[in-house]
């Protein structure tokens, strides 16, 4: 199986992902999206890993699931506390960082 | 080389008490009035009969003294020393004999002229004032103390002239005398800067004595001498001689009522009479003759010949004047003019002698014609009540006088032929002499200076014409009076005056005679005032000097003398006949003479108005100086004062401008940057939205541009 | 007695103030003690003249020639590498301030009398008296440069508050008129004051810090060790001393007025334009046409006092600087201008006398008069004759009397009537004969008759200026002759007035002056007998003043025409 193919494979879940990422207004679904780009990340390791027949990629793709496990653990929590804060999961209101 | 300090060096003469007394008698005088006003008039009066005698007693006593000097320091200014001097010579005892005397017959005629004015020792002291400046300019033998006393005796003339000030013709009066004289002044000045720089000193003497050894050099005027051991070489543009001499007799143009500056003259007659006749008749206005015959020898052939022109020419001007007046004392004024004008140009020629012969007659018999005419305007004043008001001074209200005053007429009468010139009057004598010599001169001269003759011998004739109508029109004929005013028995209370007007008014009609000079005599060589008074010699460099009239053989002048005799009397009385024909008793022109308001015709007007040459001076001279002052004062007020105010201004636009600049410009910057600051804050704010996902696109747009920046 | 001068500068100040302490309570005592010090100055200054010795002769670049002394170190400040500078506390009299002292300390006694009757805030107005009687006479004797500007521009001060609080209904805009156009004079003279500072050099100190002993080194010593360069720039101690400035010797070589190597400023030598500003900036104060017109605006909206403190004393401190800096210290310059000098000076007499002429006020009438006659000042000054400079001083001091005098008339009618306009009045000597009498006297002192002092002045200048183009060539000999013209202006103008004012008819303007239109009383006869009997008395016997400054003028001559090549 040819690389690129994976690699455009991986670049369109990236894209798609950061797609969701940006227009979505709910938190979670921006969550998903970013789960998304990082497995898009995973599939680009995992396929370069194959590519150079070494097992570091592969490892690390592990490490990442692992991460991203956690991550949306924490990410989940944290969207829990805002939408319990603010009464709402629309990103858009949430704009405290406005200045 | 001539020492100056050696000649300027104090000296002193027995005789200087008196002298001194001479001079500050009159200061008492004034100073009597002043403090004891009831008794002012006798007190002053006997003070000045005592100087009179005074003075006779030292001319008696020294007519025959060698001129004596006597000299004092009065102050110095660097090198030069200034001093006083006073010269004792028989000119100055004359002129002071005259002075004295004539003021003294003014104060007893004033005793009684002036007893019902209420400012008497105001009067009296005037009169002391004049009397002690007169004999400064007399006994002073020094330029500067002669230009001193020549002011105050501007002085004194103002005073007197203005005395009674209420009239405003008065005041006017007396500022267009003194005024007029200070132009002459400005010369007079101008005079002494020019001697006093080439010789640093003002003592006649020692200018006298410099001016012989001064020489002229390529034009140039050069004098050598010594000042306190110390070579002194002053050397002026030759030009400047001539100008010293024609400055010098710019004083005395304007105290002797010269062409141009007369017009002050016949206005001062608004004084009292006996002022007139002490000041504008005798003295003061022979003061200009008395400073010429004084720097006599100063003068260079250019100054005479510009002296004996302007002196024709005032006297044939007068004349003419004096033809046509209505005023009594008018006529008098202008006659002392044109009698002024003989004596200047008789200093122009040279006659020296004829000229001052003639300031003394004329001294004498101007004032008796002024007194006589005080005596009558003083009579006829007594006539006016509230009801009855006229001019005491204008010819039109008299006429038959003769029988109301006659003693006042025998005097005037008398006074008149000496005035006129003819033999047998002191007049005559004198005037021939002048005369004479004139026609002497203007035979050396010849060309345009018979001009100056022609004149003179024409005033000659008009004299006797105005004399004569003088005469006629107040003492014959009818008096007038009554007539116009209507009260009819006026002229009944009309009467001569009491001796204190008649005394001096004889006197000096009897002096008018020709035997109070020449005794037996007939001309005026026979004259002992005549021998005293030697025509000095020119001692100007030779090649400026004019030509002396004592170089010419006595056989010249005896041969013009029976002509010029014979044609001077014959003048007079062709003078005389026609006026006897147009102003007798009920001729034509006496008839309509009274209804006149001013002459008829050209000539008449031109006379009247003299020449209009006040009128010139009035519309162009004065007119000028007023229009350029008042362009003067909107120059100061609107330009000079104008830049003044607009610098302020300037400065203070210039500050708004400053503060705009400030404001706008400077801060505006400093504002511009803040708000710059702020403005790019604002666009970059918009994009820090708190929007998260905006952040996140712009990122990935970044880390997308910077990928491509960093492959290509 | 030692301190004579200081005496006559504190007395006034010390006065100034006891008025200032004395309580409200006491307010009549003010002009009491104006009075005292007033009066206890004329005394000092009288005896001043009586121990001041006549026959000195000298230089008037040496201090050998100065009497009554004092001369005290006031400060020094050393500026390192460039030397450093000192300035004295240096008092002293010589033939050319001599008459300044004498008439400033009689102008100012007789101006006390003036304000006897003054009302308005009296403890301000005679403190400020004190004050400007204090720096008027100190201007006058101070030698060192530094201490005459300060007591210059300190006579603006109280003399700004006198008009701007005490005068007429326009009195701000006279007095800051008055204050702007002096120190505009002042600004030019500091300019010069600071040129002069870093130019010249006291020889005696320079000679001490160089390590000299002064009892045996000679002035002239020091002068050449200075100019080959021996002493060094670090050592020289600038001086202020205005009589050490009037010796070209004490100029630092290549400095900016040195005399030989000649420094130019705006394409002209620098010493021609230190001249310039010196001669414009005294100009303004004298004043000298075009600079003058301050001068009747002051003159009208100043109390009378004050207007004859202004005319008989301010006035001449123009004329007394001109000599004391700008002709001493640059003799070169003021014969390159005296043309200029002397044609501004006739300018000035027969514009000033046209311009009286055209006034229908009588105190702006005597304002211009004074403009014409501190025209014959100038005038005599370019003359470089000893005469003219005589003269210019003896008009100086004439002036002061005669102006007084004028300006004391005009306060007597003021006072009555509150009103100053000729055409107002009308035969004041039937009303008045007493009055009338003093001012005819004034009038005619003023137009220059023989008898009073200004006739000798002017005669004096007239003589000069003439001489000047004949002897040394500063001025050409039109000039005086067309100035003459002045007289008879002159006599023109106080003529006129005084037939419109005096003569004819009784007339006033207004019925209720009437009763105001009394005749001189005691206090007026007190301020202008005195005047009179002076102004007489230096018109018969001019030797009185001239033999006091005959030195002193000749020295000043032989001073100033030494530099010039005739």
């Amino acid at each position: 199986m040819e690389l690129d193919y994976i690699l455009l494979l991986s670049a369109l879940l990236f894209v798609i992902g950061l797609f969701v990422v940006i227009t979505r207004k709910n938190a979670i679904m921006v969550l998903i999206g970013i789960e998304l780009m990082l497995n898009a990340a995973n599939l680009n390791l995992i396929a370069f890993s194959s590519y150079d027949g070494s097992l570091q990629g592969q490892i690390f793709s592990i490490f990442l699931i692992t991460v991203a496990a956690a991550e949306a653990a924490v990410g989940l929590a944290i969207v829990v506390k805002v939408y319990n804060y603010f009464r709402t999961a629309d990103l858009d209101k949430i704009n405290e960082l406005k200045g | 080389m001539i020492e100056l300090g050696d000649i300027i060096s104090p000296q002193t003469h027995s005789l200087q008490v008196w002298l001194v007394v001479l001079l500050l008698a009159p200061i008492g005088s004034f100073l009597c009035s002043c403090l004891l006003k009831k008794s002012a008039p006798i007190i002053s009066s006997g003070v000045i009969g005592l100087t009179t005698v005074l003075s006779i007693y030292l001319a008696i006593n020294n007519w025959q003294i060698e001129p004596t000097i006597i000299k004092g320091n009065w102050f110095r200014i660097g090198n030069s020393q200034l001093t006083y001097a006073m010269m004792i010579d028989q000119l100055m005892l004359v002129m002071a004999v005259v002075v004295n005397f004539i003021s003294f017959l003014v104060h007893f005629f004033s005793i009684e002229y002036m007893k019902k004015d209420k400012r008497k020792p105001r009067y009296f002291a005037f009169l002391g004032i004049f009397t002690f400046s007169m004999m400064g300019i007399v006994l002073f033998h020094d330029l500067l103390l002669m230009f001193v006393f020549w002011e105050l005796v501007g002085l004194s003339s103002y005073l007197l002239i203005g005395f009674w000030f209420e009239k405003k013709s008065a005041s006017r009066a007396a500022n267009k005398a003194f005024i007029v004289n200070r132009i002459g002044d400005l010369g007079f000045i101008t005079g002494l800067m020019i001697l006093f720089t080439q010789f640093q000193t003002f003592d006649l003497e020692a200018v006298k004595t410099l001016m012989v050894v001064s020489e002229i050099e390529d034009g140039n005027w050069i004098s050598q001498f010594m000042i306190q051991g110390q070579e002194v070489v002053s050397s002026l543009d030759g030009r400047w001689l001539s100008a010293a001499g024609i400055a010098l007799f710019c004083g005395a143009v304007g105290k002797s009522a010269q062409f141009p500056l007369q017009i002050w003259l016949p206005d001062a007659m608004e004084g009292p009479t006996p002022v007139s006749a002490l000041i504008h008749a005798a003295t003061m206005v022979a003061a200009g003759v008395y400073l010429l015959a004084r720097i006599f020898v100063l003068l260079d052939a250019q100054a005479l010949e510009v002296v004996a022109v302007v002196g024709a020419i005032t006297a044939f001007m007068a004349a003419i004047a004096a033809l046509s007046q209505f005023d009594i004392k008018k006529v008098l004024a202008y006659s002392t003019i044109s009698q002024l004008g003989y004596m200047v140009m008789a200093m122009g020629i040279g006659a020296y002698t004829a000229g001052l012969f003639h300031l003394v007659t004329h001294a004498f018999f101007k004032a008796g014609l002024f007194l006589s005419a005080g005596i009558i305007i003083h009579q006829l004043h007594k006539l006016e009540t509230d009801d009855i008001k006229f001019d005491a001074q204008d010819m039109r209200v008299m006429g038959g006088l003769r029988k109301k005053l006659p003693i006042t007429f025998f005097a005037f009468l008398i006074c008149s032929l000496a005035l006129v010139g003819l033999p047998g009057f002191s007049g005559f004598i004198s005037k021939d002499a002048i005369l004479l010599d004139l026609a002497v001169w203007s035979d050396i001269k010849g060309g345009g200076f018979y001009i100056p003759e022609v004149l003179a011998f024409a005033t000659v004739l008009f004299t006797g014409f105005y004399t004569f109508r003088m005469i006629l029109l107040v003492f014959f004929g009818e008096f007038r009076l009554p007539g116009i005013t209507g009260a009819k028995n006026l002229g009944d209370r009309l009467k001569d005056g009491n001796l204190n007007l008649l005394l001096p008014a004889i006197i000096l009609a009897v002096l008018s005679f020709g035997f109070a000079f020449t005794g037996l005599g007939f001309s005026a060589e026979s004259s002992w005032l005549a021998h005293a008074l030697e025509t000095p010699v020119y001692i100007v460099p030779i090649s400026y000097a004019a030509q002396s009239l004592v170089d010419i053989s006595e056989q010249t002048f005896k041969d013009l003398h029976g002509l010029v005799t014979v044609v001077a009397t014959g003048l007079a009385l062709v003078g005389i006949v026609i006026a006897l024909i147009s102003y007798r008793p009920n001729a034509k022109l006496e008839q309509s003479f009274i209804e006149r308001r001013e002459p008829v015709g050209m000539f008449g007007q031109v006379s009247f108005y003299h020449w209009y040459l006040d009128a010139f001076y009035r519309k162009f001279i004065l007119k000028f100086f007023m229009l350029f002052s008042q362009a003067s004062s909107w120059f100061d007020r609107k330009v000079i004062d104008g830049i003044v105010n607009l610098i302020p201004k300037i400065t203070v636009i210039s500050a708004h401008l400053t503060k705009w600049f400030d404001r706008y410009l400077v801060d505006g910057i400093v504002n511009l940057s803040a708000n710059l600051a702020g403005r790019v804050g604002q666009a970059t704010r918009s994009i820090q939205g708190g929007n998260v996902q905006l952040y996140i696109a712009l990122s990935f747009v970044f880390v997308i541009l910077l990928m491509l920046y960093l492959v290509f | 007695m030692g301190n004579l001068l200081s005496y006559i500068i504190f007395i006034p100040l010390i006065a100034a103030a006891i008025v200032l302490v004395l309580p409200k309570k006491l307010e009549h005592s003010y002009k009491w003690v104006t009075l005292g010090a007033s009066g206890l100055t004329l005394t000092l200054a009288i005896l001043t003249i009586l121990k001041f010795d006549a026959t000195k002769t000298g230089a008037i670049s040496s201090e050998s020639t100065l009497q009554l002394v004092e001369k005290t170190e006031w400060f020094r400040i050393s500026l390192g590498s460039i030397g450093s500078f000192s300035v004295d506390y240096f008092l002293g009299v010589d033939g050319i301030n001599l008459s300044m002292l004498l008439l400033a300390a009689i102008v100012l006694f007789i101006g006390v009398i003036a304000s006897w009757n003054l009302k308005k805030k009296r403890k301000g107005y005679f403190s400020l008296y004190l004050l400007l009687s204090s720096s008027v006479l100190g201007c006058f004797v101070a030698l060192d440069f530094f201490l005459f500007y300060l007591f210059f521009e300190f006579m603006l001060l109280p003399m700004y508050f006198l008009i701007g609080i005490w005068g007429g209904p326009r009195r701000e805009y006279a007095a800051i008129k008055f204050f702007l156009y002096t120190l505009l004079g002042s600004i030019l003279i500091l300019i010069v004051m600071i040129g002069l500072y870093n130019s010249v050099y006291d020889p005696v100190r320079t000679g001490e810090m160089a390590g000299y002993n002064m009892s045996s080194t000679s002035i002239e010593q020091i002068q050449a060790l200075v100019k080959s360069g021996q002493i060094e720039t670090e050592r020289l101690v600038k001086s202020f001393n205005m009589i050490y400035m009037a010796d070209a010797m004490n100029y630092i070589p290549g400095s900016v007025l040195d005399n030989d190597v000649i420094k130019t400023v705006f394409g002209q030598p620098a010493r021609w334009m230190a001249f310039l500003a010196l001669l414009i900036g005294f100009a303004i104060k004298l004043p000298a046409v075009p600079f003058h017109t301050w001068l009747p605006d002051a003159h009208v909206e100043a109390p009378t006092p004050i207007s004859v403190v202004l005319a008989g004393i301010l006035l001449k401190i123009g004329g007394y600087g001109l000599i004391r800096t700008a002709f001493i210290m640059f003799p070169d310059g003021a014969y390159h201008y005296s043309w200029m000098i002397g044609f501004f000076g006739m300018l000035a007499i027969i514009y000033g006398a046209l311009n009286a002429l055209a006034q229908k006020d009588l105190k702006k009438l005597i304002a211009y008069s004074s403009v014409s006659h501190m025209g014959f000042v100038l005038l005599g000054l370019a003359a470089f004759t000893v005469e003219g400079v005589t003269g210019a001083v003896y008009q100086m001091f004439s002036h002061g009397l005669i102006s007084s005098m004028l300006f004391l008339i005009a306060g007597v009618i003021y006072d009555r009537t509150h009103d100053r306009l000729i055409e107002n009045y009308g035969g004041l000597s039937i009303q008045m004969p007493k009055f009338a009498v003093f001012v005819g006297i004034a009038f005619f002192a003023s137009l220059g008759l023989p008898g009073f002092s200004g006739f000798i002045a002017e005669l004096m200048v007239f003589l000069g200026a003439f001489k000047s183009s004949h002897v040394i060539g500063a001025i050409p000999s039109w000039m005086p002759i067309v100035a003459t013209l002045g007289l008879v202006l002159g006599a023109g103008y106080y003529l006129w007035t005084f037939q419109r004012m005096f003569l004819g008819q009784f007339w006033v303007k207004s019925k209720e002056w009437l009763p105001e239109m009394e005749d001189l009383n005691t206090r007026e006869y007190l301020m202008l007998v005195p005047l009179v009997i002076l102004i007489i008395i230096f018109g018969i016997f001019p030797s009185l003043l001239l033999n006091l400054i005959e030195n002193g003028m000749g020295g000043f001559i032989e001073h100033i025409t030494a530099s010039i090549n005739p």
